[in-house]
């Protein structure tokens, strides 16, 4: 009989924030970068493979929440590995939360230059963003979550509409041979395929707040499952479109196959339209989660309000985000965020949770 | 201040006199405060009765009251023996009087109040208490068809300014004895009567305590129309969106009482506020259910793709013919070029001018006598709008968009929904003349970051959207079979789930 509903989250609303906040810039980048790093058209084997990684690591991630179900990661760390070194953990978690913000204001801000408004500067278009999210930011996590649930569908289902627009000129014959050069490119790619499905660390912050925190370990499961569907099914329309020498040479490889999308007889044929509306919203919740969870970590770090800590983060990230000179800079510090990505939320948790099995074996209560 | 609290705790005395004073003090500058005082052989005592001569049936008085009171022994014979025993007056009075509504006061206060409003008060000698009579009776307005919300099909009938006819409307079609009224007066100066409705065994009692907590902190003079009221409780007053729902129809109140939800009646206007509401209940129409489903279901879709018109339609031609001529498809690339040709404004300015004619004609077409109204339809949209594309000043496709967009908002149910949608079109549009396509992707985001922060009386704005239960979707793009939708809407907590089996 409650009338106020909205103070836990439904696991549903969990799976949709964490795919959300997973799926961002890299689906108009990875197969260019996936097939870079490969160099054979196997990009996509490396993907599943880098999904069944990440799933496992977010799987840890879960249980290592679970065994904390009141506390966030913020929170999990002093408590294991003692004030300092959770201290450096939390920071370097913001960090990488801030520069994911930043990466994403920063990406957007390039794509809708390039393809929509060429005269304004960029710098205007990154501002104007960034004070979008802070307004949604503002209004606490709930909403936040509630967004994720309102625009999920809908941009999935846009997604999913362009990608099947795409097949016809699907040609199979792009990703044979298979393994052609063994299985040691695929291994070697792992690392760069695998970089856009991090982020799945965010339950950590999901599980102390689910209306039915046990379902955790399921959620990461499936949410992962929407990502790597996602991120396969880019893959694997782009290079079946392009193949994968082609893919190499463009900036944004995702938007060029979209736009060559011409239905015979159709009066329209600008589908790339669809396609970045709908991506600038997945960076748009992508953006909003780490300008959140960033704030939330420098509010319990150094105690400020979190409301002054919503615009403390604001500037940090523009900073980020305009480091860079140049679009091969930002892309290396997409490189630089992926892999404080695979530290903090590969590495750490599973040391974290180590230590947490550790000492229930020494029989500490923890 | 201290005057009134010291009123309401004076309380009246076994003499007509000195309660004749405390009375007159009070009211009795007035000219159309009627004091009768006159010996009644069925009681056997002086009595007195005193009313409003505008507020109340003169035949009622004359016939019920004064003269049952004076010739009551010819009507009942074996009353005098009964006052020869010396029964309780007030008993004997409910024998006397023939009037269903009686009860009986102790306080100044309460009885100024009732005479206020139109009943009688009756003091017998000795006895320190004030009968009040049900008297009242003034001219109310015939019900009619309800102006801004007419049907095709359904039920004609909607509410009038009466409070009291109102509810006799509400109880003519729900006899349940869980019907639930809680009345208040609101209005320092004016106490008018407000009334909230609720059935009790499905409703959510948290909800109704909600709407009683805010209703009791309205302190205002007065409150004419349920507007006040509604401005005065909604969860968000810097919100473009309505978030109480208002409707003149009585099988909508109806409905959304059997929902779980709240309706507020006010004295003194037809318009009655149902709580909560969210967007999707905003856009339906009572035909979708009357119709059968596919029809409701197809026009309920066509009234979404509506509102993303109405809000949508000026700013992406904005925003295309500005920013992004490239993604314009070459053939009506070319028909817009040449339609804009000799065309000296931007086309925000385009826009902007074509929007506010729009809202000018449709705000003097209200204010107009109906005939006149349709007149300046007629001048404003076809001369003007044929003239303006003559003089070189719009482009016909401009015109052909504004209007467009006009009549999608003139096809959203609720009025203050479309009024919703107006302003944020010219959000909209500014945003789209200032960035182009994206700056209406941010506008949108900013609108939906809004709404899911928006809330009516705790229940979230986006109803079956965010936090819902998927049985909430049969109701909502869709209007499935009436034999599918088994259950209330899951999002208002109701009691009692289960609508039919």
């Amino acid at each position: 009989m409650e009338l106020r509903q909205d103070e836990k989250i439904t696991t549903s609303q969990a799976v949709i924030g964490i795919a959300t906040f997973v799926l961002g810039s890299e689906i108009v980048i990875l197969p260019r970068v996936a097939s870079d790093a490969i160099g054979t058209p196997d990009a996509w084997i490396s993907i599943f493979l880098g999904g069944v990684i990440s799933t496992c690591l977010g799987v840890v991630c879960a249980k290592l929440s679970l065994r904390f179900p009141t506390s966030n990661y913020y929170e999990i760390s002093p408590k294991l590995v003692g004030k300092p070194i959770g201290f450096l953990v939390n920071l370097i978690y913001i960090f990488s939360l801030m520069m994911t913000g930043a990466y994403q204001v920063r990406i957007q801000a390039e794509v809708v230059r390039h393809y929509l408004l060429d005269d304004t500067p960029i710098a205007f278009t990154a501002i104007c963003f960034l004070a979008v999210s802070t307004y949604l930011v503002l209004g606490g996590m709930n909403p936040m979550f509630r967004l994720f649930e309102l625009l999920f569908p809908l941009s999935t289902f846009v997604f999913f509409l362009v990608m099947v627009l795409c097949l016809q000129d699907f040609q199979i014959e792009n990703f044979r041979p298979v393994l052609s050069e063994g299985v040691l490119p695929v291994l070697l790619g792992l690392k760069a395929a695998s970089l856009p499905l991090y982020g799945f660390e965010i339950i950590l912050f999901f599980t102390p707040i689910m209306n039915e925190p046990k379902k955790a370990v399921k959620a990461v499961v499936a949410s992962n499952s929407i990502t790597i569907l996602v991120y396969v099914t880019v893959l694997v329309i782009v290079i079946g479109n392009l193949s994968s020498e082609v893919v190499r040479t463009l900036t944004w490889p995702t938007i060029e196959v979209i736009r060559s999308i011409e239905i015979p007889g159709a009066f329209f044929s600008n589908f790339e339209l669809f396609f970045i509306v709908i991506w600038v919203i997945e960076m748009y919740t992508t953006l909003v989660v780490s300008h959140y969870f960033s704030s939330l970590g420098i509010s319990q770090l150094f105690s400020i309000k979190i409301k002054y800590c919503y615009f403390i983060v604001i500037p940090l990230i523009y900073w980020v985000a305009f480091y860079p000179k140049n679009i091969n800079g930002v892309f290396s510090l997409g490189d630089i965020n992926g892999y404080i990505a695979i530290f903090i939320s590969g590495i750490v948790p599973v040391l974290l949770l180590l230590i947490a099995k550790l000492k229930s074996w020494r029989g500490q209560n923890v | 201040m201290s005057k009134q609290s010291q009123l309401s705790e004076q309380s009246f005395t076994g003499n007509l006199l000195s309660n004749r004073d405390m009375i007159m003090n009070r009211i009795g500058h007035n000219s159309d405060v009627v004091v009768r005082d006159f010996y009644s052989d069925a009681m056997g005592t002086q009595v007195m009765i005193i009313y409003i001569h505008c507020l109340v049936d003169k035949g009622t008085i004359n016939n019920q009251v004064i003269r049952a009171l004076q010739q009551g022994q010819a009507h009942t014979p074996h009353q005098s023996a009964a006052a020869d025993q010396g029964t309780n007056p007030k008993e004997r009075l409910q024998q006397i009087i023939q009037l269903g509504r009686m009860n009986a006061v102790r306080t100044l206060a309460e009885c100024i109040d009732e005479i206020l409003s139109g009943q009688t008060a009756l003091f017998t000698e000795g006895m320190e208490e004030a009968i009040l009579l049900g008297t009242c009776s003034w001219k109310t307005r015939s019900i009619e068809e309800p102006v801004t919300e007419s049907v095709v099909r359904g039920p004609r009938e909607g509410f009038v300014e009466d409070l009291e006819t109102n509810v006799s409307l509400l109880r003519r079609r729900i006899r349940n004895p869980d019907f639930s009224m809680i009345n208040y007066h609101i209005g320092r100066q004016t106490r008018r009567n407000l009334v909230i409705v609720y059935l009790s065994n499905i409703t959510n009692p948290l909800l109704v305590k909600e709407v009683q907590r805010r209703i009791e902190l309205i302190d205002i003079d007065d409150a004419p129309e349920s507007g006040f009221i509604e401005q005065l409780i909604e969860d968000n007053p810097w919100s473009p969106f309505p978030q109480i729902q208002n409707t003149e129809r009585i099988d909508k109140v109806i409905a959304s009482l059997l929902e779980g939800r709240v309706a507020i009646l006010l004295d003194g206007t037809p318009f009655v506020l149902l709580a909560p509401v969210t967007f999707p209940m905003l856009l339906q129409a009572p035909e979708d259910y009357y119709d059968r489903w596919f029809v409701g279901s197809l026009i309920r879709m066509l009234r979404y793709l509506l509102v993303i018109a109405g809000l949508f339609l000026p700013s992406l031609y904005i925003a295309l013919v500005s920013y992004h001529q490239g993604l314009i498809p070459s053939k009506l690339a070319i028909s817009i070029t040449s339609s804009r040709e000799g065309v000296p404004f931007p086309t925000i300015i385009e826009a902007l001018l074509m929007e506010i004619t729009i809202e000018v004609l449709r705000e003097a077409g209200i204010r107009l006598p109906k005939p006149i109204g349709q007149a300046v339809g007629i001048v404003g949209g076809l001369v003007i709008g044929q003239s303006a594309v003559q003089a070189g000043i719009v482009s016909p496709i401009m015109v052909i968009i504004v209007s467009f967009t006009a009549i999608s908002s003139f096809a959203i149910p609720s009025y203050s929904v479309a009024i919703a949608i107006r302003i944020l079109r010219f959000t909209m549009m500014v945003a789209a003349s200032v960035l182009g396509l994206y700056g209406m992707v941010l506008a949108l985001l900013l609108i939906c970051s809004h709404v899911v922060k928006l809330k009516s009386f705790g229940v979230n704005y986006m109803g079956a959207f965010v936090h819902s239960k998927s049985s909430d979707w049969k109701d909502t793009f869709l209007r499935l079979p009436i034999f599918m939708m088994k259950r209330r809407p899951h999002f208002l907590r109701a009691k009692n789930q289960k609508r039919q089996s």
